[in-house]
Order: C-alpha cells, then structure tokens, then sequence
C-alpha cells in the first residue's frame, strides 16, 4: 500500500518535472485572451458565453493531456525499460499499473484544481455570476478525465501508442452520442438498429458526465444526476482497469 | 519448501515475433540451482539466453514452459522477489529522478521508510563512491555513473539474492574493480550472487560455479576448475638467444613449440612440463625474462564448446 501510494508520488513528480504545469499556463492565456476577443464582439448572452468557454477549453486540454499521458505511460515505461527496475520488486503487475494510473490521475486532479482557480479568478475578472451548477461541471470533467485514462490505460495494456490514442478518441467522440443513438435505433432498419441499440448499451456514455451544458445555461444540477454520471464514470474506470491488469498479466516485458 | 536461492526446473522460452508471431527459442529447457550465499556466473556468446535466463527469473518474461523459483516462492508470486536486487543489462533508469531520489523510489519499494531508508541510501551511494554525484540528475550522468548508481539500488536493504546482466559494462577499470570488489564482498555476506557476463577472467575469480549457456542450451554446468580443462600453457620468453642454443638446452614435442622474434626465443610450454623446462634453461646460462599463462583456460573451454557446438541462439522455427 505504502509502496503503491510513493510509486503514484513518483509518477506525479516525473509529469512535474516534465513540465505539465504548462497546460495551466497555456489555458490561462488562451481563455483570457479569447474571452477578451469575444467580449467585445458579443453583447448578447456574454455571461453564458463566458462561462461556457472556460469550462471547455479547461476540459479540451485536460481531456487531450489524459489521452496523451495514459496511452503513453505504459509504452514509454516498456521502450525505456524503466519498467524492469520497478517490476522487479516485490510488486504486482497489477498494482504497478494501478499506481501509474493514480500518479497520472493526481497529475490531472491537480492541474484541474490550478484550472478551476484560474477560472474562477477570471469569472471574477469579467465580472461573471457564477452559475451554481459550475461546481458540478468541473466535477464532470473529473469524472470524463478518470474514465478516459483508464481507456488509455487499457488499451495500451494491449497495443501501441497510437492504436491506443485512436481508439480512446474514437470511444470518447462516440461516447458523446452515444444517448443519440437510442433515439437513432428506433429510426432504423432491424439489424442496424439492433446495433445502435447495443452501442448505446455499450459505450461508455460521456455525455452522462458532461454538466457544461447547464453549467453554460445556468441551470441546476442535481445530486442524483451527478452520483449518476459519477458511478458510470467509477463503473467503467474499475471495468477498464481489471481489463488492463488482465492483459498486462500475460505480457512479456522485453 | 527448498532452501535454493534459485531453482529452475525445464525454463524455457519461446519469443514470438513481427506481425505473424513467428517463434523464436531463445532458451531450450534448462534446469540450474543457485545456492545461497553462492556466486554463480552465467557465460555465453552473444545472444546465449543469458539475458532471457535472468528476465525469466524476475517474471519480466513469462516463460513457454518450465517453473522457476527463488528461495521456494514461485517467480510469479511478487512476494519472491522480496530480497532481491538487480541490475538490468544496459539500464536506462528514470532520467529525471536524481541518483539519491532513485534511491530513495528504490528503497521504498523495497519496503524500506523513514530513518532505515535514509540509512540504507546514504550507505549504497558510499559504497558504490557516488556520494559527491548524489544531487545530479541521472539524465547528466555518465555511462558508468549510472551504472553505479543502478547497482547501489541493488544492495538496498541487503537483498539475499543479487542478479547482475553484465555488470562491468560500460565501467572504467575502477570500476570493473569495484564491481569485482562488491560481489567478493555480497558472499561474505552470504548473499547469493547471479550474473552473466563476457569477461572470463570476472567468473574465474568471482564464481563459485557457473553455467555455459550456448544457444540456449547449457552446455557445462559445473565449479570453475571444473570446467577448466588442465591443459594450460606458458609462455617462456628467453631474451639474447638464438633458437639453437634453446634446442640444445629442451626438447620439442606436444607440450613445447618454439618461436623466435627478433633477439627473443619464445617458449609454448605445457604445465605439466613448465618446471623441468625452466630449470633446464637456467642451468643452461640462459635468461628467463618472462614466464606468463597463455590465454585464459575458462577462455579456452569456452572457445572449444563454442567449436564444437554448431548451435546458434534465436533460430526462427
Ligand atoms: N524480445 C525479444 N523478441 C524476440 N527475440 C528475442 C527477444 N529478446 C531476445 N530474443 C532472442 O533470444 C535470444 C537470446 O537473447 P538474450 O538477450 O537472452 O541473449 P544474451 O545471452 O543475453 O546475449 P548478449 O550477450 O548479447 O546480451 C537471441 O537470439 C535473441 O534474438
Ligand atoms: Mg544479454
């Protein structure tokens, strides 16, 4: 356990030293500048656009850099062989894999703090009411960042770097509409609506996460709606993980 | 329950390959033991196995068939690497750690904390003579910086069981020393030592016993004077001699050749042979300049089992 939480330590050091930090950096200066763009362009609804942007370029370059460091990890550890000096110690496989992913997850967790101040400093800035479901839109975009590492993760446990990248973008893009394809089923034909329907059953649905929307419209967000998009995002996350331990289980590291 | 640092029963492993997962047999079944407190040395051409041996060991590798255990746990329980150290061949740490921060990373994953792993840090680094390096990033260290560094992180919390891939590569001559020195010093600990190099002259000063592993397969198995064939020979350099004065004094035939360069008569003298023919040399008036052993005999039985063998590592099937 105590091997696990310092393995996590040093993945979230190595992400500091490798500078992540600037991801902070870059959305400061590109949704300050843009908001500013916008605010002279616009008059109408400027609060909403406001609020609407931050929270999605916040969640476009999280999302990117989960992709990016979770598809990557396990790949780089095998190519540089870093992996042998961990894995031969008396640790698992699988508690190896699960520390990479909660070093990266606390990388995240922690960028997307410093967002969220940087945020809320700006809202302050623009002179922004915050809406009350902004809270719960960050939180979302915690539990999009959680389920999406544990796809990189998964999928690298079983092929490379870019296959993985391919296919966790696919499921994200997917996931977006997966609650579309319910309503699309009905308007197809029998066999191609049988696979619609067993696509909305299951891909993972990230739009059940996703409280920009209401965040933007100022509306509320529920308790149950968001332990809703929580618990699928926790479901999928452990389903990935046991997929990658699995795999990586009769893996040779050479 | 055995009592074997390592124990290996038919390991052998079968690589796949490329896109239609052709086979490639690394390693044919073998069986060894490594005694603890023992040093034993793994040998071979290149591409042998001994790098796939030590990978199966530590479960880096899964092997195609045979068990492998070390002190009775099987390999693939975590908990039978418990007190082990290794050094990987040619490794590439984590560049962005400092050595001690490495270290520190290495301790605790040994299970090492607090005051026991500042303790045991600040003692592998003395050892290994990288205190003053200590702070540097690994990315700024030298070939043989790091190498000793990865060795530090080896004898962290005195492991039972050491296993080196070739560990005096890439290290100057003080370093091939300190190496030498460290395994000399883990077995008078009691620790058991196991690794594979080039370097003959390395197993026959270190290793209790060894393994020639050739094309997979191991061809000896056995302690080092065992392996050794006796036929070592000498080479006898008499200086302002003429090739006839010599003959007059020895006489040629399957345990002495001759040779003459320049003013030098060089003498190929068996062992069984070396004490008449220097005596008779001397009493002769003639000046013995220098007597040394020619080649190295492991060198020799490793020669002669590569000759006779016409195996290869890493055949296609
Ligand atoms: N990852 C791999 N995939 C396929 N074949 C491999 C792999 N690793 C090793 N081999 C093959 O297995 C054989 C044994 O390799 P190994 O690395 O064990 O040799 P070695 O004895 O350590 O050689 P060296 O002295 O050069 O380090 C070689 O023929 C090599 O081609
Ligand atoms: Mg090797």
């Amino acid at each position: 356990m105590r091997q696990l939480a310092m393995l996590a330590l040093a993945g979230f050091r190595e992400a500091l030293r490798n500078r992540v930090t600037v991801v902070v950096a870059v959305f400061a200066a590109v949704s300050i500048a843009l908001t500013s763009v916008v605010m002279d362009l616009t008059v109408l609804s400027l609060d909403r656009v406001v609020t609407d942007f931050g929270l999605g370029v916040m969640s476009l370059l999280l999302i990117s850099l989960a992709i990016f460091m979770s598809v990557a990890m396990l790949n780089r550890e095998m190519e540089r062989r870093t992996v042998f000096l961990i894995v031969s110690r008396p640790i698992s496989r699988s508690s190896f894999i699960l520390a990479r992913f909660l070093g990266i997850m606390v990388t995240l967790t922690v960028l997307l703090a410093a967002m969220s101040a940087v945020y809320a400093l700006q809202m302050i800035l623009f002179d922004v009411p915050t809406p009350n479901s902004v809270p719960a839109a960050i939180g979302g975009i915690w539990c999009q960042l959680l389920l999406v590492c544990s796809m990189g993760v998964f999928f690298s446990s079983m092929s490379g770097q870019l296959t993985s990248a391919v296919a966790v973008v696919g499921l994200y893009l997917a996931g977006q509409w997966t609650a579309d394809l319910h309503v699309i089923a009905l308007k197809l034909g029998p066999i191609t609506g049988a696979i619609a329907r067993a696509g909305y059953y299951v891909l993972p649905n990230f739009a059940r996460m996703d409280f920009k929307p209401q965040a933007a419209a100022g509306q509320d967000v529920s308790g149950l709606e968001f332990l809703n998009g929580l618990g699928a995002s926790v479901g999928w996350s452990l389903l990935f993980l046991v997929g990658a331990t699995l795999m990586l289980r009769r893996r040779d590291f050479k | 329950m055995s009592s074997s640092a390592v124990e290996c029963e038919g390991l052998s492993k079968t690589y796949r390959v490329g896109f239609l997962g052709r086979k490639v047999q690394a390693l044919k079944p073998i069986d060894f033991v490594v005694h603890p407190g023992e040093v034993f040395g793994l040998i071979g051409p290149n591409g042998a196995g001994k790098s796939t041996t030590i990978k199966l060991l530590l479960n880096l590798v899964l092997p195609t068939s045979g068990k492998a255990r070390l002190f009775g746990r099987d390999v693939n329980e975590p908990s039978s690497r418990e007190s082990l150290g290794y050094v990987p061949e040619a490794p590439v740490p984590y560049e962005h750690l400092s050595g001690e921060e490495y270290l520190f990373l290495q301790a605790s994953l040994a299970g090492l904390g607090g005051a026991a792993s500042k303790q045991e840090v600040a003692r592998v680094l003395e050892r290994v003579e990288m205190k003053r390096h200590a702070a540097l990033r690994i990315r700024q260290y030298s070939k043989g910086m790091t190498q000793r560094v990865m060795l530090a992180g080896a004898l962290i919390g005195h492991p039972k069981l050491v296993v080196l891939d070739e560990p005096t590569s890439g290290l100057d001559p003080l370093g091939r020393r300190l190496v030498r020195d460290l395994i000399l010093e883990l077995r008078h600990e009691g620790t058991a030592v196991l690794f594979c190099t080039h370097i003959m002259s390395d197993v026959e000063m270190l290793c209790d016993r060894v393994a020639l592993l050739i094309g997979g397969a191991i061809h000896k198995c056995g302690k080092v004077s065992e392996l050794v064939s006796d036929t070592r020979t000498h080479e006898v350099v008499v200086d302002n001699a003429t090739r006839e004065q010599v003959l007059a004094l020895v006489q040629v035939d399957d345990a002495l050749r001759i040779e003459v360069v320049a003013q030098r008569v060089m003498l190929h003298v068996g062992e069984t042979r070396l004490q008449d023919v220097l005596r008779q040399l001397l009493n002769g008036g003639l000046t013995v300049s220098r007597i040394q052993p020619e080649r190295i005999p492991l060198e020799e039985t490793f020669m002669a089992a590569l000759r006779t063998s016409n195996q290869h590592g890493g055949d296609l099937e």
